[in-house]
């Protein structure tokens, strides 16, 4: 007999309460044996690009791993919830001909982006082009702040395409608040400290615990495939958040690391099984490309002095 | 007297702003593809506005590493490029 699961999606979910997405999706995200899957979303009230982008890739991937052998999903009641999903593709992208009649109006540009998702290299350009066209129409942003976005938004959907060693790829969502953009990209494949334990250098740290792996993963010059890439994509985002006074979330495994005024780092008791790469970007500051990438330079000038030394000593480094 | 072959490669073709590491490798084969043994491949940055950690490394580093710094000639580098290609010279191997 086919098993049956239920999840339930309620309330807000905020960048600051993914920890209840996840508790609340997790019969989903651990699915491995075709089951009947009901989603109870009536009493959803809100859900930000990071717990959009989740859902979206936790369904899309039980779809396609062909884990869902029937079930229903229960719509919103609220309306704008209801609509503004629909605006952003949600019900389109689980179900090619969805069954919910879409009472979004699509009269042209809104600031609102559909939920991007990305498998190939081929995609990259398009998912940056896109987020960007979409926060151009909220937003006025300078050309600094568009080179900075550009830059950045292409290494972390990249590496999620080289690092991530999952066929299901990732998905983006960005949304203009009041005061400051949003942007997550996710992807359910191995988890930073999976991929980082493949460069033997960074194996020990990576396997010590979920933080550690990522705290690692986020410094200058480290990578997973050093033959392939140099580990400048987070380090530059994060510099580049630094300097605007924005954050940036990262979430694999059972850890969560933020870098922002005040910094977190901590193990939860829910896991991810994957990635998430936030970005909060604050909209009355600057987001200054060149000055991010001067700051990399120095970090990157002071860890090759750092690393002369550990040659001698052996042993690769702890983050800080 | 051998003639130089010098071969001009205007970058602004592929966009004001160069990411993504995938269109970078593409781009390196083919300027490797371009160098000649007594030739300069000219990379032209008129009208780059930005370029990302991947794509930099894969045209400071890993292509003039690949031909030597002999066989390459930048041009009209703004100021915050020719500082990104400084710093990934310096991290480079050769």
């Amino acid at each position: 007999m086919t098993p049956e699961i239920s999840i339930t999606l309620s309330g807000g979910y905020y960048l600051h309460s993914y920890k209840r997405l996840l508790r609340d999706l997790e019969p989903a995200l651990m699915l491995d044996v075709p089951s009947v899957l009901n989603v109870d979303m009536t009493k959803l009230t809100f859900m930000g690009p990071a717990a959009l982008a989740t859902t979206t890739a936790t369904l899309m991937k039980a779809r396609d791993a062909g884990l869902i052998a029937g079930g229903a999903i229960a719509h919103p009641q609220a309306k704008g919830i209801y609509r503004y999903l629909h605006r952003m593709d949600f019900f389109r992208v689980l179900f090619h001909e969805p069954d919910f009649p879409d009472p979004s109006t699509r009269h042209g540009p809104d600031g609102l982006l559909e939920c991007q998702h990305f498998k190939e290299d081929k995609d990259l350009r398009g998912v940056a082009a896109a987020i960007l066209a979409a926060i151009e129409q909220k937003r006025d942003i300078d050309a600094m702040a568009r080179y900075a976005l550009d830059t950045c938004l292409s290494e972390v959907v990249e590496n999620v395409l080289f690092h991530a060693y999952t066929e299901h790829g990732g998905v983006a969502a960005v949304q203009a608040f009041k005061k400051e953009l949003e942007i997550a990209i996710v992807d359910l494949g191995e988890g930073i400290a999976a991929s980082l334990a493949r460069n033997p250098t960074y194996a020990e740290l990576a396997r010590r615990d979920d933080i550690t792996a990522i705290r690692t993963a986020m410094t200058p010059n480290v990578t997973s495939t050093p033959h392939r890439n140099k580990g400048w994509g987070l380090a530059f985002t994060e510099l580049l958040l630094a300097l605007n006074g924005g954050k940036l979330f990262v979430r694999s495994g059972q850890g969560l690391v933020i870098r922002g005024p005040k910094n977190t780092d901590k193990l939860d008791d829910v896991t991810l099984p994957g990635t998430l790469v936030a970005m909060r970007i604050r909209l009355d500051q600057p987001l200054d490309y060149s000055k991010a990438w001067e700051s990399l330079g120095k970090a990157v000038d002071s860890l090759s002095k750092d690393a002369d030394h550990d040659r001698d000593s052996g042993g690769a480094r702890e983050a800080r | 007297m051998t003639a130089t072959v010098e071969e001009h490669v205007k970058l602004g073709e592929h966009g004001a702003v160069l990411a993504g590491r995938s269109h970078a490798i593409e781009l390196r084969a083919e300027l490797t593809r371009r160098v000649h043994d007594d030739g300069v491949v000219v990379l032209d940055f008129a009208d780059i506005e930005a370029i990302s950690p991947s794509f930099a490394d894969e045209i400071f580093g890993r292509f003039v590493d690949e031909v030597g710094l002999e066989h390459v000639e930048m041009r009209n580098l703004s100021q915050h490029i020719e500082l990104v290609a400084r710093m990934v010279r310096r991290q480079s191997p050769s």
